[in-house]
């Protein structure tokens, strides 16, 4: 991609939709080096009413800022390609409520065909961490998949 | 022993990634199933083009698999939540799969209302092997009292 290429553009390169799609804006962009997302979760807790934001969210969040990332770097995503998850390793440091704006920023550990390993940490508008991951995707598509 | 689980699970639809207990040893493990579905309103956006159940909601039913067995031996465990995680998915998980989650107590330890639990596990599809991980889960509560 050129370097012209703006926030809106980069946000149709992620497949995911709603109600699983947690990615609302990205603010940094900084090719080889990170990315910045963000995210308001309040729009999910209808579907999951829990006292904060599930770890879970925040791992996916993470994700799908890494899909994009990994996108940008290496290549689009093909039709009938879908991105797998295929190893988080996380730790947790303190709960993200509704209200709070999140924060996903992915750094590059490797890029090889069609697998990626990164490194994310999601926190607050305000600062506080929330969770550091370590994140391994690939490609698949849907015809590589038994039916 | 099998049931019904969500008589018993702390979360509210849909966010229930648990259909029912198959066994259960308190203190020591628990094997529960979830049913994938189409409908699902989690995968409808989890891809246009094609159906991936997403591989962090399949960490979440291990967690809440993890809270069930606390709770049916005894623990109070509305409140959990993720500490540390390794988890790696072998497959993708799809719509007409039953997940088997099977999950081990490894250790706990209650400190001043605050209980450690850590787990190793894993969930299968038929005999296939889709993902392992494991975690370790805090609860903020104390043991409930002998009933």
């Amino acid at each position: 991609m050129g370097e012209k290429v703006t926030a809106a553009d980069m946000l149709m390169l992620l497949p995911h939709q709603a109600p699983l799609r947690l990615v609302d804006d990205i603010l940094e962009y900084v090719p080889g080096m990170r990315m910045v997302a963000q995210f308001q979760p309040a729009s999910l807790y209808p579907y999951c009413r829990e006292s904060y934001v599930p770890e879970a969210l925040l791992m996916e969040g993470l994700a799908q800022t890494a899909v994009l990332f990994t996108q940008l770097e290496t290549e689009e995503l093909k039709e009938d390609d879908f991105p797998l998850l295929g190893n988080v390793e996380a730790a947790t440091f303190c709960q993200a409520g509704w209200e709070d704006t999140l924060m996903f920023t992915v750094t590059p550990l490797r890029f090889a065909h069609r697998r990626s390993l990164l490194q994310g940490i999601a926190h607050t508008a305000s600062g506080k961490r929330l969770i550091r991951v370590s994140l391994g995707l690939a490609v698949s598509n849907v015809k590589e998949i038994p039916q | 022993m099998t049931a019904h689980a969500h008589s018993t699970m702390f979360s509210n639809k849909p966010w229930m990634f648990v259909d029912r207990i198959v066994a259960l040893q308190p203190n020591e493990r628990i094997v529960t199933l979830k049913n994938i579905s189409g409908s699902d309103c989690f995968v409808r956006g989890h891809f246009p083009n094609y159906s991936v159940y997403p591989g962090l909601l399949l960490t979440e039913g291990m967690k809440q698999s993890a809270q069930l067995l606390l709770a049916h031996s005894g623990w109070m465990a509305e409140e959990a939540s993720f500490r540390q995680l390794s988890a790696r998915y072998l497959c993708p998980v799809r719509p007409g799969d039953q997940v088997i989650y099977e999950l081990s107590m490894q250790d706990v330890t209650d400190l001043d209302g605050e209980v450690t639990t850590q787990w190793a596990g894993g969930g299968r599809i038929d005999e296939q092997r889709a993902f392992h991980m494991k975690f370790i889960l805090i609860t903020k509560e104390h043991r409930k009292e002998a009933q």
